[in-house]
């Protein structure tokens, strides 16, 4: 039951796939959380302590990338961040590392259990 | 006297003048002979020195004889004196005359009021006159011909002088024209010049114009795989998804069949997202411009990566795969990303197209300029008039297993241009029912 110590944040503007994100890890025992885009994100990690944030990049209002932006590595030590998108583009791995993802992933090729492996592997 | 213009060559009277001072004078005398003769005369006359002046008709003074030995001194009183038998005829007058201090006796013979002989200390007696008097027309005839010669002369060297100047003004216009004519065409060509710079510059202005259009186009068409590609993807996760919370028991357990419905469903789903993916890959590397981000990378950890990556389907098709590389490390310069899609891509093809407990063979090896990497399976193979086409978009050649094994036909096409934009070359080789080998060669 150590799982239920993790907070993960989904920052995520299609409902569908934010609420599956909130099935899946809720089954698994995680408290999570959900924010609509950019601006939302940023608020809910002032107010809670977030383990993991799964950001998608698309997004309106604020996207991922500001969102990475903005993100104080220095505040928020131990706050892990997936970037969970189904975008494209050239060298995303390594831009978005370099702006502090610990991870790029295609969402498109992920199953349900495959996010709970990837959850568990990064909180690990 | 004056209008004399006889010839000097007959002389009758020679005869009665002692010696040949007359013969001396008219012989068409040289300065050295006319001054023998003066000195001839002064010795003649037990003179000092003997002088001869004649009128010069156009200022109407006296002036020394031309050509001949001249005595000017005591300025104003010798010039006084001379012109004093300026209008005596035939005299032969006695003067002093002081001469720097000296008192000099001074002979003055004036013929005609057109020539005068000085006779310097010396005795001349009428009778000596006279007779000096019957030469006077060819001395005359000599003085003039000879202000005639020094006066041609001067006119002569004038001309030459002049002709001299007008050569060098001319040699001077020439240059000066060779000059100009030099600097016309350097002008006329660096006109040219200028013309052509200002045509280059409005190419280069075009062509700036071009160019930025046509980065912005790439960035456009670089935004629109990007957006798209989330767009396009979106749904097909969606779906993907919900296939998958149900697969996996999140909202219950299924029945069999609704399990097989679901299967064929998500298969499809799959098969849709692996087309999107090629596509949306493909036409990123189409849009990739010969420059790729490269750093140096590990080939033998990357090949590892690679087989781990695939390794459900290679367990599910009972395959294996041997990776034969050296102990030293090898690396190259690449783009990781896209090397590791080639390499998965070739493997992954390995795989679907080899039947189950096959094996398939990763062989790593390096020289001083290329690292190569062979995947060698024994699969179904590709017929030889196949071969060229398997890296055109969009092919998809028949054989035994081509029904079984989806894919968009864009795989090996991706393969080629990420090999292309290192540099690097990709060999087939292949035998019908016995398996392909793909031989990639990269620069190190």
């Amino acid at each position: 039951m150590t799982k239920k110590q993790y907070t993960v944040l989904v920052v995520e503007d299609e409902p569908s796939l934010q609420e599956v994100c909130e099935i899946v890890l809720l089954s698994q025992g995680y408290t999570v959380l959900t924010a609509d885009n950019g601006v939302e994100g940023l608020e809910a990690l002032h107010s809670h302590t977030i383990d993991l944030v799964l950001l998608d990049l698309y997004m309106p209002v604020m996207d991922g990338k500001e969102f990475l932006s903005k993100f104080d590595r220095l505040k928020f030590p131990s706050t892990k961040i997936v970037v969970y998108s189904n975008a494209s583009e050239k060298d995303l791995d390594s831009q978005m590392k370099n702006m502090g993802a610990d991870e790029v992933v295609l969402k498109s090729s992920l199953s349900p259990n495959d996010l709970v492996a990837l959850v568990a592997r990064v909180l690990a | 006297m004056d209008n004399f213009r006889g010839s000097i060559t007959a002389l009758p009277w020679c005869a009665f003048f002692q010696g040949n001072i007359v013969e001396e004078f008219v012989g068409l005398t040289h300065p050295k002979s006319r001054k023998r003769a003066l000195q001839q005369l002064s010795k003649q006359y037990a003179a000092d020195a003997v002088n001869i002046f004649v009128k010069d008709p156009s200022t109407d003074a006296f002036i020394p004889a031309p050509g001949l030995a001249q005595t000017v001194a005591n300025g104003n009183a010798w010039q006084k004196l001379l012109c004093s038998h300026a209008g005596q005829h035939d005299t032969v007058k006695k003067h002093f005359l002081t001469i720097a201090g000296k008192r000099e006796t001074i002979t003055l013979i004036s013929f005609s009021g057109s020539i005068i002989f000085s006779i310097n200390g010396g005795e001349v007696t009428q009778q000596q006159a006279i007779e000096i008097s019957k030469v006077l027309p060819y001395l005359l005839e000599i003085f003039n011909h000879e202000r005639q010669k020094q006066y041609s002369e001067i006119q002569l060297s004038t001309a030459e002088q002049s002709v001299t100047e007008n050569k060098h003004i001319a040699h001077k216009l020439d240059a000066t024209r060779r000059e100009l004519h030099k600097a016309l065409i350097k002008t006329r060509d660096e006109i040219e010049i200028i013309k052509r710079a200002h045509e280059l510059e409005g190419h280069v202005d075009t062509l700036t114009i071009q160019r930025n259009d046509l980065i912005r186009l790439n960035e456009i068409k670089d935004e629109f795989i990007s957006v798209a590609s989330h767009q396009l993807r979106t749904p097909a996760t969606v779906s993907k998804q919900y296939i998958g919370l149900l697969q996996e028991g999140y909202a219950g357990e299924l029945t069999p069949s609704q399990l097989k419905y679901l299967k064929t469903a998500y298969d499809s789903n799959e098969a849709l997202l692996t087309i999107l993916n090629d596509l949306l890959k493909t036409a990123q590397l189409d849009s990739t411009q010969l420059v790729m981000q490269k750093k140096q990378v590990s080939f033998t950890h990357l090949i590892n990566d690679v087989i781990k990556q695939l390794s459900t389907t290679i367990v599910s098709r009972d395959q294996e795969v041997q990776f034969k590389h050296p102990d030293t490390d090898i690396s190259a310069k690449v783009n990781e990303d896209e090397i590791k899609l080639a390499l998965t891509n070739v493997l992954e093809n390995a795989s679907k197209y080899t039947s189950y407990g096959k094996k398939i063979l990763v062989h790593l090896t390096a020289d001083d300029t290329h690292v190569s990497v062979l995947i060698k399976d024994e699969g179904v193979g590709i017929k030889e008039k196949n071969i060229v086409k398997i890296f055109e978009k969009f092919t998809r050649v028949d054989n035994e297993l081509s029904d079984t094994v989806n894919g968009s036909g864009l795989g090996l096409y991706m393969v080629k241009r990420i090999i292309d934009l290192h540099d690097g070359n990709i060999e087939v080789d292949s035998i019908v029912g016995n398996g392909t080998s793909f031989t990639i060669r990269l620069p190190l």
